[in-house]
């Protein structure tokens, strides 16, 4: 409230010109949010169901099963990099689950001799794996200086292939890794919440929230935090304050992997048939997410909550462009351009003015 | 006594200046703890001072227009055409939702011929239908020597139409089991 009549104030000590000035900068920084209020509109005009308590739903559980993977990588932008080896980490993760935790009278059974293994020990197993991948790219990025961009473009290309390879073994042939175990899918996509209307709140949406808090408590509560935001802000000065700049961004990469490890499990039993196509693109989701919900590609700035409102913003805009009906060739060109629009603010924001 | 004196600059840069006691100095410019060389020194003052404006207006204007590029470019950007450039991507996204939207909704195709065998069904009429809703279910189509069994989609799943929601285009296939009497 306070913060808001201050704004009053200082508007009306404006003369008329840096009056205008003032709301062209407002409408600007926030385009991203108006945007969103439009479609919003437009969209309940055309389709009323864009506002019942299933689509809201909707829109909340497929927010929730994209907050890790959006946290993970927020922290790499942070440290002014990327991870474009996001999307085929959450693949491999979701694959292994699947191969893992398939029902035992499932008749193309990937491993016949395993039942489905217990849940706890493929959440380990899965963390491992994505925080392995990650290991990998922030050793390559800090020690030898090399740029994020191709590092986990590198990674993404063996990771690929190195689920391309799994789905092969076992005499599998590169099937979709499906039927899976009843209890797996009711732990994942079960729900302890009555119903709301006709539609489930599933659990998945506690595991996010649980990550979220954990990834809040992390980098700002944290020395690790700390340290990633100095690292991001400037590197050098970081390094003359004490602050292990290698530990740091390959901790940064090693939990960014972790919590691709996370989606891939969620994904596995939400999207319920697993391939090799499972998780493509997923990071360019989740970096535009970050960017708009104010994690700089500058390096050094990123709120949590930003990154939640980021998300669910980007999934808003998605879910009403479907109920549009707009041809998906159309959307990726949207998504594209959103995504320019929250560089070019972000830009906006920070530009250096002597 | 002499003093060091330490400024950060643009650019990862550290300008280092020891003076002494008379006032005498010498300064050396850092780049990433590599002393930069004398010409690049005289070059980064000449560039800095040629894009300085003059006048106290020029200043003001620069101030509102321009702004040095954040990635290390010392280029100017006119947050004029940034702007412009912003307003005009979002007028297209609305542009874009407003005239690909498609009052109709998907498109839900009905196909009652038996696949391999060139026996073709009736003919359905395809419907359209708004995310979110559900499909009128048609009449049963009929082929003699066959009983129908159901709706299907591609990938075998048996369409429910009092509880399955339409997400897409998509096309229904009618599946028929032979008569055992014939």
């Amino acid at each position: 409230m306070k913060g808001l009549q201050s704004k009053i104030a200082h508007y009306q000590s404006l003369d008329d010109k840096e009056k205008k000035a003032y709301i062209k900068d407002s409408l600007i920084n926030n385009a991203l949010y108006i945007l969103l209020i439009i479609a919003v509109i437009y969209t309940y005009t055309q389709n009323p169901m864009f506002i019942s308590s299933g689509s809201i739903i909707n829109i909340i559980s497929l927010s929730a099963a994209n907050l890790p993977i959006a946290l993970g990588i927020a922290g790499c932008i942070v440290l002014t990099g990327t991870d474009l080896s996001a999307g085929r980490i959450v693949g491999l993760t979701a694959c292994i689950t699947g191969a893992l935790e398939q029902s035992v009278d499932y008749a193309s059974k990937m491993f016949p001799n395993i039942g489905p293994v217990p849940v706890p020990l493929v959440i380990l197993l899965v963390l491992l794996v994505g925080g392995i991948v990650g290991f990998v790219n922030g050793f390559f990025v800090a020690k030898f200086s090399l740029h994020p961009f191709i590092v986990t473009l590198a990674t993404q290309l063996i990771v690929y292939g190195l689920l391309l390879i799994f789905l092969t073994i076992n005499g599998n042939n590169g099937q979709p890794l499906s039927g899976l175990d009843e209890g797996f899918n009711s732990f994942v996509k079960g729900t302890i919440f009555p119903k709301i209307g006709n539609a489930t709140i599933p659990n998945y949406i506690i595991f996010a929230l649980v990550v979220t808090v954990i990834m809040w408590v992390v980098w700002n509560k944290t020395s690790f935090g700390k340290n990633m935001f100095a690292v991001g802000s400037n590197p050098e000065a970081a390094n003359v304050s004490g602050v292990n700049v290698m530990k740091t961004i390959i901790g940064v990469h090693t939990l960014a992997g972790a919590m691709y490890g996370l989606t891939g499990f969620i994904e596995s039993s939400r999207i319920g048939s697993n391939s090799a196509s499972t998780g493509q693109n997923y990071e360019s989701d989740a970096i535009a997410a970050c960017v708009i919900g104010g994690v700089s590609f500058v390096g050094g700035t990123g709120k949590i909550s930003g990154i939640v409102l980021g998300v669910f913003l980007l999934r808003i805009i998605f879910v009403a462009l479907q109920f549009l009906a707009i041809n998906q060739n159309m959307q990726y060109i949207i998504k594209g351009c959103i995504i320019l629009i929250a560089c070019s603010i972000d830009m906006r924001k920070y530009l250096v003015r002597k | 006594m002499p003093y060091v004196c330490l400024r950060l600059r643009e650019h990862g840069a550290v300008r280092c200046s020891v003076i002494d006691s008379l006032k005498h100095g010498a300064v050396f410019n850092f780049r990433y703890g590599i002393r930069m060389e004398e010409k690049d020194e005289k070059l980064t003052e000449e560039t800095e001072k040629k894009d300085l404006p003059k006048t106290e207006e020029e200043i003001q204007k620069s101030k509102r227009d321009f702004g040095l590029g954040i990635y290390g470019s010392k280029k100017r950007i006119s947050l004029r055409l940034l702007d412009g450039f912003i307003a005009l991507l979002i007028i297209a996204i609305i542009a874009i939702m407003i005239f690909f939207s498609r009052d109709s909704g998907y498109t839900v195709r009905f196909v009652t011929d038996i696949e391999g065998l060139s026996i073709e069904g009736m003919e359905i009429e395809e419907q359209d239908v708004g995310y979110g809703h559900k499909v009128d279910r048609p009449e049963d189509p009929e082929i003699p020597g066959y009983t129908f069994e159901g709706w299907y989609l591609e990938n075998g799943y048996r369409w429910d139409f009092a509880t399955d929601t339409v997400g897409n285009d998509m096309v229904l296939y009618a599946r028929y089991s032979i008569d055992k009497d014939e």
